[in-house]
């Protein structure tokens, strides 16, 4: 009899182990994941979001333009360049968010909303939409692709 | 001891291979099994097959559409019922599969054809889909498409 309940409680806990976060858990780590990532944007430094993305030189992401960016240095020198653009900036998430996890890959899509002021005096106003594959490794949630793009006039 | 412990094993063996989220193996076989996929859908919406895109698109499929709404599979599915504009035709150009913890990243280039009452649109469209293997098949469970040449809408013939 004790062998048994032994035996289920290493069951027991090797499920639990494995079990995967509820739903709204995961909407809620990652609807923060993002805001703070968001945030990262308003410091207009590229560097202030490395901790974000996997270093992979053959990683590709989507920028607005649309381009498409093979690694993050060639993206990290984009953003450089795009920030480096704005006095202030500020995007914020929509709350038609939705983040969905399987095991170690999430994916969070929403539309956004983008206020900034350019250096030449220009309002950047923009709505947009925005699809963010994240990893788990090691423990750290890492960008892996992601897409921005504006709604089709 | 010798017995719990290979009971214990056995139980972690099984639900591992149950519930642990494995790396895939990066293969040709495996992407060419993710684009299937990614097509299998892109034939589905020119069909109108409901059927199929139940299979083919996760329960808790989330999509940003270019005119900015979002929507889920229900949406997509419900949206042949009300609308008469549809895809008359999907061609998928450059891919490229990435995995990602258990799931996939298929980024293609789509060309596309669209009727709608202002008329016809081809479209060329730098996409991202999002996949995960369930039941043994890998399933799109998001997707967001992005213009690279604004359409030109011609009249219907």
């Amino acid at each position: 009899m004790k062998q048994l309940l032994f035996v289920s409680l290493i069951c027991l806990l090797t499920v639990s182990a494995f079990a995967q976060p509820s739903a709204k858990g995961v909407q809620q780590e990652f609807s923060t994941r993002t805001e703070q990532y968001y945030a990262a944007f308003g410091k207009l430094d590229p560097v202030a979001m490395r901790e974000y993305f996997a270093p992979d030189p053959d990683l590709d992401f989507f920028d607005i333009a649309p381009m498409k960016f093979a690694g993050w240095a060639a993206y990290e020198k984009a953003l450089q360049r795009i920030l480096g653009k704005y006095e202030t900036l500020t995007i914020k998430p929509n709350e038609d968010l939705k983040a969905t996890r399987r095991g170690d890959i999430a994916w969070v899509t929403t539309t956004f909303h983008l206020d900034g002021k350019r250096k030449d005096n220009k309002p950047s106003v923009m709505d947009g939409r925005h699809t963010a594959i994240w990893e788990n490794r090691a423990g750290k949630w890492l960008i892996v692709h992601e897409h921005w793009s504006l709604p089709t006039p | 001891m010798k017995k719990i412990l290979c009971s214990a094993l056995v139980c972690f063996v099984a639900f591992s291979a149950t519930f642990a989220q494995t790396k895939n193996s990066a293969n040709s076989k495996t992407e060419q099994e993710v684009l299937v996929a990614v097509d299998s859908v892109l034939q589905a919406l020119v069909k109108r097959d409901a059927a199929v895109l139940e299979q083919a698109l996760t329960a808790d499929f989330y999509t940003v559409y270019d005119n900015g709404q979002v929507g889920d599979r229900k949406l997509l599915i419900d949206s042949f019922q009300v609308t008469t504009s549809g895809w008359d035709a999907f061609e998928r150009l450059k891919s490229t599969v990435k995995f990602a913890g258990n799931g996939a990243v298929a980024l293609c280039e789509t060309k596309a054809k669209r009727h709608s009452p202002a008329g016809i649109h081809d479209l060329h469209w730098q996409t991202t889909v999002a996949l995960v293997k369930e039941g043994g098949q890998w399933r799109v469970a998001a997707a967001h498409f992005t213009l690279i040449k604004p359409p030109a809408p011609r009249a219907a013939q």
